[in-house]
C-alpha cells in the first residue's frame, strides 16, 4: 500500500497546457476514479504517474519519495491498458512471468506467483495459450493477472473495459471491484464512463480541460455537484438545466408564459438576475393533470424510453426548452400527451453560470 | 448465364494453362537437357524426353567443372553463391532492423535527416554507383573475398524501410507495458520486437536471398580469381568456350543445380514468407 501525492502538477505539449495545476492526495488502499470527457487530460495524468509521459512542473510522490526522474520499472507501480497490450508471441504463462524473469526471480518462485495469481483470476486453464486465442473478457484477466503478479504498491488502470461490451464490462466491474477489497492495493483508474466512476471509486476525480472540477466521494459527487460541469457529467440521464432568477424572496423559473415560483434561499447574492437551477432527473414528478393548489410546468411528451424499472420521459416546453423526467412508476402516459412537471425545491441545485461554481447553502432551499 | 460462366470458367483455365506452359516449358527442355551426353545433344531434333545420364552428369559437373572453368568444379560456386546470398540476406536484415529500431523508438537529433539519409539510397543501387564502388572495395583489398561480395550489397534502404512500416504499426502500449515490465531497450527489442517481427524477417530473408543469389555483375567484376566464382556467373564463363562447343548437358545440368538453393529457401519459408507479406494483425 501508498500514497500517491500530486503536488501542482503541469505538462505541456509544445505551447500547450495538456495539464494545469493539478493538486491531490490518493490515500493508501484507495481506490480513486479519475474521470472526464475525452480529452480531458485524465490519460495524460496517469501516463504521469506511471512514468510514460514526463512531469514539466510539479512533483509526484509515491510513499513520499518524488518519482518525476525515476523510471516507470522503479517505481512500484504496475499499468493495465486499455488494448491490454499483451505480448503476441508469448504464452499467457510468459506473459506474465515476462516481468518477474526480468527482475532476476527464480523459476520455482515464478511457477508459484503464476499460479497463484491465475487463481484469484481464475484463468489457470488459459496459462498455455496465445493472447489471439482468448476472447475479450480472458485477455482483460492476463492484462489485470500480469500486473497484480508483480505486487506493486500502486496498480494504473487505463480505461481497462472500455473494450468490452456492456454485460462482460459490468461482470468484470464486480470483479474489479471485489480485487481490490481482497488486495487493498492503492488503485487509479481512469475512464470516461461515469456508471463506472460512482460504482468503482472509493473517491472520484472529476476533470475538465486539464483541470479538477471536484473532488468526492460518488455520493458528494452526486449530491452535492459543486460545479455545472460535475453536475452534468455525474448522473444519467444528465440533470436539467433551468434559468432562473430571485424576485422578491422567490426563485422564478425563466420560461416564457409560464409562472412558478418557488422560496428562495435565504443567502446574499450580488447577481439575483440570472441563476441555473440544475434537477435531477428523478426528483421531478409527472403529472396527467394537476391537483388544485399544486404548481407544475406544462409540457408535451416527445419521447418515451422504457428501461423497465425506471422509464425515461422527455419533455418538451415551450422554446426549445427540454426536461428529462425519470420515474419507477408505470404512468398512462402516451407520446405527445400534455403533462405537468412537479418539482420539489428541496432538490434544488443553484449554480452561477458566470463561474459554472455552485451557489453557497442553495441546498437549504425549503 | 451459365454459359457465360462456362466461358469465364474456360478462358481463366486457358490464360492459368498457357502460363504454366510458358514457365515450365523451358524447365522440363533444361532438365531433358541435363540427361543427356553431349553427341545428344548436338544431333537434331533435341530430344523431349529424359535420358539416362542424370546422375553421371550431376556427378561430372559437381566435382570436375565444366568447359571454361573447368578447374572449378560447380559444387565450389554453389558454396560461393550460398556464402555470399546468405550473408547478403543475413547482413542487410541485422542492419536495417537496427537502424529501423532506432528511427523509429529512439528520439534523437537529425533523426528524420538520418531516415531520409538511408531513404534516398533507394535510388543509389550497386549499379549506379558500380565504378566508385568498385574503387573503394579495391583500395580496401576486398578484391576477391567474400566481403567485397557481399558487403556493398547489404548497404540499402529497402529494408530498413520496411522494418520502419512494421515498427510503426506495433502500437506503443507494447513499448510501455515492456517498460513497466522492466525491459531496457536492447531487451524489448530481443524479447518483444524480434519475435513480433519474425514473419517479416522470413519475408525478407527470402527476397533478400534470391536478390543475392542473383547477383551477376558485381560478382563479374571484382572476381577475377576463379576460386571465387559464383555459380550464376559461373554458367556465364561455361558458355565462352573458345575451341570446342559448349557442352550442353553440362551446362544445363548447372543451371538446374544453380535453381535449387532458392527453391528450397522458399519453400522451406513458403508459410512464414505469405504470413509476412499479408499478416496486419499484431
Amino acid at each position: 500500500m501508498a500514497d500517491i501525492l500530486l503536488e501542482d502538477l503541469v505538462k505541456t505539449y509544445g505551447d500547450h497546457e495538456a495539464i494545469h495545476r493539478i493538486s491531490c492526495h490518493i490515500k493508501p488502499g484507495e481506490f480513486m476514479v479519475i474521470v472526464g470527457p475525452s480529452g480531458c487530460g485524465k490519460s495524460t495524468l496517469l501516463r504521469m504517474i506511471a512514468g510514460l509521459e514526463t512531469v514539466t512542473r510539479g512533483n509526484i510522490r509515491i510513499n513520499g519519495q518524488c518519482v518525476n526522474r525515476i523510471e516507470p520499472k522503479d517505481r512500484d507501480i504496475a499499468m493495465v491498458f486499455q488494448n491490454y497490450a499483451l505480448y503476441p508471441h508469448m504464452t499467457v504463462f510468459n506473459n506474465m512471468a515476462y516481468g518477474l524473469k526480468l527482475r532476476k526471480m527464480t523459476k520455482p518462485e515464478i511457477q508459484t506467483r503464476v499460479r497463484e495469481c491465475a487463481d484469484l483470476l481464475q484463468i489457470g486453464h488459459l496459462l498455455d495459450r496465445k493472447p489471439k486465442e482468448l476472447s475479450g473478457g480472458q485477455r482483460q484477466r492476463v492484462a489485470m493477472g500480469r500486473a497484480i503478479i508483480r505486487k506493486p504498491s500502486v496498480f494504473l488502470f487505463d480505461e481497462p473495459l472500455s473494450n468490452l461490451d456492456a454485460k462482460l464490462r459490468q461482470s468484470m466491474r464486480v470483479e474489479l471491484k471485489g480485487l481490490h477489497t481482497r488486495l487493498k492495493t492503492t488503485m487509479v483508474y481512469v475512464t470516461h464512463d461515469q456508471v463506472e466512476a460512482m460504482t468503482l471509486a472509493d473517491r472520484i476525480m472529476v476533470l475538465n480541460e486539464g483541470q479538477i472540477e471536484q473532488v468526492g466521494t460518488p455520493d458528494v459527487l452526486y449530491e452535492r455537484p459543486e460545479t455545472i460541469f460535475t453536475a452534468q457529467f455525474i448522473g444519467s440521464p444528465e440533470m436539467n438545466f433551468i434559468k432562473a432568477r430571485i424576485v422578491d424572496q422567490t426563485l422564478v423559473f425563466d420560461i416564457k408564459d409560464q409562472g412558478i415560483s418557488f422560496p428562495a434561499p435565504d443567502i446574499e447574492l450580488s447577481n439575483t438576475e440570472n441563476l441555473i437551477c440544475g434537477i435531477r432527473p428523478e426528483h421531478i414528478t409527472l403529472h396527467g393533470a394537476l391537483d388544485s393548489g399544486q404548481a407544475g410546468i406544462k409540457g408535451r411528451i416527445q419521447l418515451i424510453e422504457r428501461l423497465g424499472s425506471d422509464t425515461l420521459y422527455y419533455i418538451d416546453l415551450s422554446h426549445d426548452r427540454r426536461l428529462t423526467i425519470k420515474t419507477h412508476l408505470n404512468l398512462p402516459l402516451q407520446i405527445h400527451d400534455e403533462v405537468y412537471a412537479g418539482f420539489s425545491p428541496d432538490r434544488f441545485h443553484l449554480f452561477d453560470p458566470a463561474s459554472g461554481k455552485r451557489l453557497p447553502l442553495s441546498e437549504k432551499i425549503t | 448465364m451459365v454459359e457465360q460462366k462456362n466461358a469465364a470458367f474456360f478462358f481463366n483455365h486457358a490464360v492459368i494453362i498457357l502460363g504454366i506452359i510458358v514457365i515450365c516449358f523451358p524447365l522440363w527442355i533444361t532438365f531433358v537437357a541435363a540427361t543427356h551426353d553431349a553427341v545428344r545433344m548436338t544431333q537434331a531434333p533435341l530430344p523431349l524426353l529424359p535420358g539416362d545420364r542424370l546422375f553421371e552428369n550431376i556427378h561430372t559437373v559437381l566435382f570436375d567443372g565444366v568447359g571454361n572453368a573447368k578447374e572449378q568444379p560447380v559444387w565450389l560456386m554453389l558454396v560461393n553463391s550460398l556464402v555470399m546470398a546468405m550473408s547478403i540476406a543475413v547482413g542487410k536484415i541485422c542492419i536495417s532492423i537496427l537502424s529501423a529500431f532506432a528511427i523509429v523508438y529512439f528520439d534523437f537529433r537529425f533523426r528524420m535527416c538520418f531516415f531520409w539519409m538511408i531513404f534516398i539510397t533507394l535510388m543509389l543501387p550497386v549499379e549506379v554507383r558500380i565504378l566508385p564502388t568498385y574503387e573503394v572495395v579495391a583500395n580496401l583489398g576486398m578484391l576477391n573475398s567474400y566481403y567485397g561480395l557481399s558487403i556493398p550489397l547489404i548497404a540499402s534502404a529497402t529494408a530498413t524501410f520496411m522494418f520502419r512500416q512494421v515498427f510503426l504499426t506495433i502500437p506503443d502500449e507494447m513499448l510501455e507495458a515492456a517498460r513497466m515490465d522492466g525491459a531496457g531497450p536492447i531487451r524489448f527489442f530481443w524479447d518483444i520486437l524480434l519475435p513480433m517481427s519474425r514473419t517479416n524477417i522470413a519475408a525478407l530473408f527470402v527476397i533478400l536471398f534470391i536478390y543475392g543469389w542473383n547477383q551477376y555483375l558485381w560478382p563479374l567484376l571484382i572476381t577475377t580469381d576463379r576460386d571465387m566464382y559464383t555459380i550464376v556467373m559461373g554458367i556465364k564463363q561455361m558458355l565462352e568456350a573458345v575451341e570446342e562447343a559448349p557442352e550442353w548437358h553440362l551446362i544445363m545440368m548447372t543451371a538446374l543445380l544453380a535453381q535449387i538453393p532458392p527453391i528450397m529457401v522458399v519453400l522451406t519459408m513458403q508459410r512464414l514468407f505469405v504470413k509476412g507479406l499479408t499478416e496486419t494483425e499484431k
